[in-house]
């Protein structure tokens, strides 16, 4: 089936208004032509929709997120097994290793600009976590367009790689990073929740209260050893996370049972709500904490995609659990926000906003108060 | 209670626990430093039980983790940890996204006696009940507990199971046996009804016997499910009764008594709630705690009495 942009369009907003509407979906139970008909579909896509065939519309073009919602309300008869197996299918990609291929160095930074465009273009609408959103968008950037082995057509995607967002106040980044990869259509930023939630693609496990992410974490890390699966999992931590003692108690976990296919990426921006983390409760030395608790530990600037990478690949070959600890600053490249905690939620207007955007567009690098690394 | 067999709880989930592992291989236990509960299991599949150590907050996530990537997931701890110290892991981590988990908590309501309040969960009723979507039991003895478990394994939803620690006493066979869903009518007669959940209901029962000798005779029924609660059945059984009582090791908010209140509001003043109240306990063991709670035998005798002696009773 070939599909122009309009009759896409109109497909897509078929779907964006099933998820919101309640009597829509009613209404969908016992008059689907009608609705059909409504939303002015052709009828051939209109066919494929009715038959549930989410691969063959994602295969015009119809965006997958969109697709898994109706998934999410079990319309069309889909289940989460159907769709997984028809998106894959009718796409046509079922044999496409989806590990990415690795990016040049610049190009990794000048998607970690994008990115962070997006979140700080958020920030005008609502009050965003951008400080810590910030400190983090080139880790993200590294993960999810070099390391993690995902497929945005395809969320739940079993072989997949687990990233578990365990300081979830950075979910503006987090969203930002799965927009730019495919997972999540750019509109949908402003809608979602301050902190990841269940059901949103991309978002692997719901957190927000902090302390959890990485018990989480090692439990899907035994969970794939018992189920047979090689697949990694990766946790990201803030630091003042850090003084949550569940932390500690998986930290005990993971040594203990040498959970070698789990990688904690701690965003050490020194900095967290009330003051720098060495005023309000000191973690050094950190290193050599971790180091005492039995991980693999190894320190980078985490600014510097080649060398995130780096360090990531490099846990690939460890006999137990590892931790990368990211020197990042907090606000990163927006120089009035950089290491200054009052800018740990914030929304941007004006002036401010413009300068924000513009210390992170493409033609200014290099040139803000501290440079993104070469 | 002389003479009255009592047989623990622990050995008897603990073979259910084994069983339901036989028949799905995808089903893992996960205990913090304690694995009474899991000891058949463990010894036949080494690999399938998980001991987190002192540590029931990462107990609970690790159980997450495990139940998210597609295991069946049994979790057993001592119940004032496994709940309190790790609430915040049961709300966010399981009960939201609602996991398929058994929570199995030992020594519920005042089973660890004299160890004193650190170890009781007079709370867990409540607090299992305040998540989302939580099924919460508190099975009358080991036989009740065993069924209980084997409805519920292997798990599709989360449930809380609440297990006594101890060896407590066999509840007498009922007037009608129905499933763990169900009231069961334990004694008929009278028309006072006493309503007991966990270890209250063999309370319930020495009490009706001790009254039936006295000419008092009383209607026993145990509810072992406590969420969802079964509140138009319990409406149906109490239409006729002049007084009713509920006995409970709990708290009053969110157990069964304000449940029936809840249920059947017409009873007004005939309805007796027997509840852990506020007061710190003494060190003594269960049986003395029931004592000093008044929600033992002696104190549904009591009540039962006092009305019959107001002519609003019997």
């Amino acid at each position: 089936v070939k599909a122009d942009l309009h009759a896409r369009y109109r497909v897509e907003r078929l779907c964006y208004a099933l998820d919101r509407d309640a009597d829509l979906r009613a209404q969908l139970a016992h008059d689907a032509q009608g609705l059909l008909q409504r939303f002015d579909l052709d009828p051939e896509l209109g066919a494929l929709l009715v038959n549930g065939d989410v691969g063959a519309m994602h295969a015009c073009g119809v965006h997958p997120y969109l697709l898994n919602r109706l998934q999410m309300h079990r319309l069309f008869s889909l289940t989460p097994e159907t769709f997984s197996e028809r998106i894959r299918s009718g796409a046509g990609v079922a044999a496409v290793v989806p590990s990415q291929p690795v990016q040049p160095h610049n190009e990794l930074l000048r998607r970690a600009r994008t990115v962070a465009r997006r979140v700080i273009r958020l920030s005008a609408r609502q009050p965003v976590h951008l400080g810590a959103s910030l400190s983090c968008i080139h880790i993200l950037t590294v993960l999810y367009f070099a390391f993690l082995r995902v497929r945005s057509d395809d969320p739940m995607w079993p072989d997949r790689d687990r990233f578990v967002l365990s300081k979830g106040h950075a979910a503006a980044a987090l969203y930002a990073v799965l927009i730019e990869r495919g997972f999540l259509p750019p509109e949908v930023i402003g809608e979602l929740p301050g902190h990841p939630a269940d059901g949103i693609p991309g978002v692997e496990v719901a957190t927000g209260s902090l302390g959890h992410g990485l018990p989480v974490a090692c439990g899907l890390a035994v969970g794939a050893r018992l189920t047979g699966r090689t697949h990694r999992v990766v946790a990201l931590l803030g630091d003042g996370e850090l003084d949550e003692g569940s932390n500690w108690e998986a930290a005990l976990f993971a040594a203990h049972r040498h959970l070698a296919n789990l990688v904690v990426i701690v965003d050490r921006n020194g900095v967290q709500q009330e003051g720098p983390t060495a005023e309000v409760l000191d973690l050094e030395p950190l290193s050599a904490k971790w180091s005492a608790f039995g991980w693999r530990v190894s320190t980078v600037d985490g600014h510097d995609p080649a060398a995130v990478l780096a360090a990531l690949e490099a846990t690939d070959r460890s006999a137990g659990p590892s931790v990368v600890l990211a020197r990042t600053v907090k606000g990163k490249g927006v120089s009035f926000m950089e290491n200054d905690p009052a800018w740990h939620v914030g929304q941007l207007r004006g002036a401010s906003l413009r300068r924000a955007l513009s210390e992170c567009s493409d033609d200014r690098q290099g040139r803000s108060a501290l440079p993104v690394a070469q | 209670m002389i003479g009255v067999a009592r047989v623990s709880m622990r050995p008897a989930c603990a073979a259910v626990i084994a069983q339901a592992a036989e028949h799905d291989r995808g089903l893992v236990a996960l205990g913090a430093d304690g694995r009474g509960l899991f000891e058949p299991l463990a010894s036949r599949w080494p690999d399938r039980y998980i001991d987190v150590g002192i540590a029931e907050s990462n107990l609970v996530s690790v159980a997450a983790g495990l139940a998210r990537s597609g295991l069946r997931v049994v979790v057993g701890a001592m119940a004032p940890f496994l709940i309190r110290r790790a609430y915040e892991q049961l709300r966010l981590d399981v009960c939201l996204p609602g996991l398929p988990m058994t929570l199995l908590g030992v020594g519920g309501g005042l089973s660890y006696g004299a160890l004193g309040p650190s170890h009781h969960a007079v709370d867990d009723i409540a607090l299992m009940s305040a998540l989302p979507g939580v099924a919460v039991y508190c099975p009358a003895d080991a036989n009740d507990a065993a069924g209980i478990l084997a409805s519920c394994l292997p798990p599709r939803g989360v449930t809380y199971v609440r297990l006594t620690a101890r060896e407590e006493p066999v509840v007498p066979s009922g007037v009608e046996d129905g499933g763990s869903d169900t009231i069961r009518l334990l004694r008929q007669g009278g028309s006072v009804l006493v309503i007991a959940t966990g270890r209250a209901v063999s309370e319930a029962t020495a009490a009706a016997d001790d009254l039936a000798v006295g000419g008092v005779p009383v209607t026993v029924a145990a509810a072992s499910r406590l969420e969802p609660f079964p509140g138009d059945e319990i409406r149906r059984l109490c239409a006729g009764y002049r007084l009713v009582v509920t006995v409970e090791e709990a708290i009053a908010v969110g157990g069964l008594g304000q449940r029936v209140a809840d249920a059947v509001p017409e009873l007004g003043r005939s309805l007796v709630r027997l509840h852990v109240d506020d007061r710190l306990p003494p060190a003594r063991p269960h049986a003395g705690l029931l004592r000093f709670y008044g929600i033992d035998g002696a104190g549904i005798r009591a009540v039962v009495r006092q009305a019959a002696a107001r002519g609003t009773g019997t």
